[in-house]
This record gives structure tokens, C-alpha cells and sequence, in this order.
């Protein structure tokens, strides 16, 4: 028999920058800001990427050497093809070298990926403590000109799983995951890409995919599981209340979790930026439920049970620190001109 | 075959880089095992008393003492022209220099109380990024 596991704590973290997305609509006249609900993006600094974010997060939880035995590090925008994230992050946190660490990707899901395989990893006894990272900077990966550019942002969430002390005990995983082209980036290709309309629009990856997970939770869970609220994906500021209204769920369960409006599209820590708003303020005992979703494409659904409510300061902070910039100054930042690596007259 | 070369000079090898990252990564500086005196960088014998130092972990958190304005543009900063940089002294002690981010230099101050962040220095001589300590205003 598994031992039970769960969520001990979580922690936050997304740059100060800010985009409107009404200044990128104004340069490129190419999609509408307003249907976005995406009010601004977080804009990365050119001195950061997801493990500086992800290490900005996981300081957060101000970890203890010795104590935390895998890190899982769940991003679809590392900034290394062939070295581990996971290794260097976990240097930063000072939890080399005995420790296991690995990435995890599948697209913006990649951070409930992450979660799902550290409960595994906790519940199967080959550690007390698993360290979870979701983090991504689609912001360095949109086109510009592309609809994207307009919603991608950048955050980091570093989640600590184990078998003692949890906030939020597991209960029961459904998952979905098929071939489909609706969002992808080649190797050796900047930018992400959507399959277009015919693939992304029609729900045949998103909605069908987060249903499927969603009905296969609610099986294993039995016909009568109530939830008190649901953390959502937020490709973008209406995508929770589109779920909501596809799977036939209260959108009142899911309004609690919004982070797209005011900082885009956080990629793989989206999901569980919102389960971290979500529970926050809970009552021992409530159901709070996790849906994410990777284009490609798939979809997680866990359930947790609140055991003690968890502080979402982190996230409140993050908002908080907010630096407004223009476009120029958001396109310099985030390097997305291939220019010289190294120009002349740069010191260095 | 041509080898691609660049105007890129050494900045800091592998070999430095390794060797240095405990106290880039998490100020990983040393206490004096006999009179508790802390340095950062970490000291090989304590300045104070002469006595062998243990490595210690500094909190990050600190106190802007005096403020200065770099203006020469760094490969890898978003070309950005002018960045702060600071003196801060930790709350343990030590004083150390360092830049300061998510802000401009007008807007900052001494006495300010920061905290210590991970970001990218500059690039290695192989072309990976070398992470080190920079801190902002505290939240």
C-alpha cells in the first residue's frame, strides 16, 4: 500500500516587467487585446530565465540541505536542449549533490507532469520530499506579430511534495494525452506555433483533452465528488471561464485561480499559480481540483484535499511589483532581435 | 573547415566558475569557528582573530549603504545603458557590492532594505550563462 502524500507548501514567482496588451495590438493591428482578457504580460528581464525564476521560487520555501530527496523541474522553455535545469537549480537551493533531479516537459503542462511523477516518486517511499517546479517564459518564444506575443508572460511556481505536515493531501489523477499538432516548437525554431484555427480553435485538443481528464478523475473519484474549487489553465484571461462552461462546471469554483489577466500566459506554472490561490483561505476537509493542459497534446486532473490552507503571499507580491514598460523597451529586454552575441565596444 | 571566432575574451573559466558557486548561488560566505566573526567572500583564516572560519549561509538580506551608476552596457543586459549597482551590508555583517534590480538608480536610496535574487552575470568563456547574486528592494 502507497503512502498517503500531498503538497507541504508552495511559492511564487514572475518578473516585475509588465506589457500592456493594448501597445502590442497598437504596433501590429493583428488580433484583439480585449479578447484576450489579458489586461498585461510579464515581460522577462534579459538577466533572467525560468531556472533564475524557478530559484527566486524555490528560495521561497527556504529549503534546509539534506531534506529534499528529487527535484522535478517541469518547463517547456529551458534554456538548455541537452543540460538538466533541474541539476543547476538544484545547486542554487543548496540541495546537491545528493539528490535525483530531472526535467520534465510536455508543453504547458509540463508542471503538473512534474507534480503528478513527484507524488508518484513520494508515494512509492524513494524519498520523503520531492521538489516540483512548473516554470516558463513564453514571452521569449512568441513571434512577433503572432496573437501569442500579445499573452505570453513568464512565472515560476516551486511546489514541495511529501508524506508528512501536507496542506493539501492527494487524492486521485486522471490524464489524457494524444497526437495532435495544435501547438508545437522544432528544434533550431524560435518561436512557438499554434496548429491554427482548424486545430487550435475547435477544442479538439484543449477541451476534449481536459474533459477527458476531468471524467476520469471524476470516475476514480466516484459519481457524488464535490469540489469547493478547481484550479484551471490560463493560456489566457477567458480560457477558465471557457473551460468551466465545456465541462459544465460552477464558474464560480474556478474565478478564484485567475493569474492571466494580470500576467499572461504563465505557461506550465499557470496551473498551479492557480492551485496556489486556490488554496488559500480553505477549510480543512474541502476538495480542490487541478486541470491543466499541453498543447501536443494532454491533460492532468488531480484532486487534493485541504488538510491545513496555504499562504498565496507569494503571488500577491509578484502582482505587486509590477514595472510598467512600452514595447521597444519589452522587445530589448527580451532579446527577441537576433543580434550579435557579443558586439564590439560591449565590455564584458 | 573555418572556426567561427569572436571579439569574446576570457571572462572566467569553467574551472572558476565551478569552484565558485556556492557563494554566487546561495552568499556562501564563512564564520570564525572561535570568535563568530562572518566574511564574504568566504575567508580562508579570520580576519579578526586568525582562527579557522566554518563555511556559513547568509540569510540575503541587507541593507543598501551607498549607491553607484554603471553606464558601460554589458554583453547579455538587454542593451540596457546604465544599470545600479550598490553597496549593501548584510544583515549578518559583511559588506558587498552588488547590482540592483526591478529598479533605477533615481529610485533608489541608502538604508533601503533588499534581498537577494538569482540572475544572470554575464556569459561564461563557453557561451552558458554564469548565475551569481544580485538583490532588489525588499517586498
Amino acid at each position: 500500500m502507497s503512502r498517503p502524500a500531498g503538497i507541504i507548501d508552495m511559492c511564487f514567482a514572475a518578473p516585475a516587467g509588465r506589457l500592456a496588451t493594448k501597445d502590442v495590438e497598437a504596433i501590429w493591428q493583428s488580433a484583439s487585446a480585449a479578447r484576450t482578457g489579458v489586461r498585461e504580460r510579464t515581460v522577462l528581464d534579459a538577466d533572467a530565465d525560468v531556472i533564475t525564476l524557478a530559484a527566486e521560487a524555490g528560495r521561497g520555501l527556504g529549503l534546509l540541505p539534506g531534506t529534499v530527496g528529487a527535484v522535478f523541474f517541469g518547463t517547456q522553455t529551458s534554456p538548455y536542449l541537452s543540460r538538466s535545469a533541474a541539476a543547476i537549480l538544484a545547486d542554487m537551493l543548496g540541495l546537491a549533490p545528493e539528490i535525483f533531479a530531472t526535467d520534465v516537459q510536455f508543453s504547458t503542462k509540463s508542471g503538473t507532469a512534474a507534480l503528478a511523477q513527484a507524488i508518484a516518486w513520494v508515494k512509492a517511499g524513494l524519498s520523503d520530499r520531492a521538489l516540483v517546479i512548473g516554470a516558463d517564459a513564453l514571452c521569449l518564444h512568441a513571434a512577433p506579430g503572432d496573437p501569442l506575443e500579445m499573452t505570453a508572460g513568464a512565472g515560476a511556481v516551486c511546489a514541495l511534495v511529501g508524506t508528512g505536515n501536507v496542506a493539501a493531501r492527494f487524492e486521485a489523477l486522471g490524464s489524457t494525452a494524444s497526437d495532435l499538432a495544435d501547438g508545437f516548437r522544432l528544434q533550431g525554431d524560435d518561436y512557438l506555433r499554434t496548429g491554427g484555427a482548424g486545430l487550435a480553435g475547435s477544442g479538439l485538443g484543449d477541451m476534449r483533452h481536459m474533459g477527458g481528464a476531468w471524467t476520469a478523475l471524476g470516475d476514480r473519484l466516484g459519481g457524488d465528488a464535490r469540489f469547493d474549487a478547481i484550479a484551471v489553465q490560463q493560456p489566457d484571461g477567458r480560457a477558465a471561464e471557457r473551460v468551466a462552461k465545456a465541462l459544465k462546471i460552477d464558474p464560480a469554483l474556478v474565478s478564484g485561480g485567475a493569474v492571466a489577466p494580470l500576467l499572461g500566459d504563465l505557461g506550465s506554472a499557470s496551473p498551479l499559480a492557480a492551485l496556489l490561490l486556490s488554496l488559500e483561505g480553505r477549510q480543512v476537509g474541502e476538495r480542490v481540483g487541478l486541470l491543466s493542459y499541453g498543447a501536443g497534446a494532454g491533460s492532468d486532473a488531480m484532486s487534493f484535499i485541504v488538510e491545513r490552507p496555504l499562504d498565496a503571499g507569494s503571488v500577491r507580491r509578484a502582482i505587486a511589483r509590477r514595472r510598467l514598460m512600452d514595447y521597444a523597451t519589452a522587445v530589448r529586454r527580451e532579446g527577441r532581435y537576433r543580434m550579435h552575441q557579443h558586439p564590439l565596444g560591449v565590455f564584458e | 573547415m573555418t572556426q567561427m571566432t569572436t571579439a569574446r575574451p576570457v571572462v572566467a573559466g569553467p574551472a572558476r566558475a565551478w569552484r565558485t558557486r556556492a557563494a554566487r548561488y546561495a552568499l556562501t560566505g564563512s564564520r570564525c569557528r572561535q570568535c563568530h566573526a562572518y566574511a564574504f567572500p568566504p575567508a580562508r583564516r579570520c580576519a579578526q582573530c586568525d582562527g579557522a572560519p566554518e563555511p556559513h549561509v547568509f540569510s540575503g538580506q541587507g541593507r543598501i549603504v551607498c549607491l553607484a551608476e554603471d553606464h558601460s552596457p554589458l554583453a547579455g543586459h538587454g542593451g540596457r545603458s546604465r544599470r545600479p549597482f550598490a553597496m549593501i551590508a548584510l544583515k549578518e555583517g559583511p559588506v558587498l557590492m552588488a547590482e540592483i534590480v526591478d529598479a533605477e538608480y533615481e529610485e533608489l536610496s541608502p538604508d533601503q532594505d533588499v534581498e537577494m535574487v538569482i540572475r544572470k552575470w554575464r556569459p561564461e568563456q563557453s557561451g552558458l550563462p554564469l548565475y551569481g547574486f544580485k538583490f532588489r528592494v525588499a517586498s
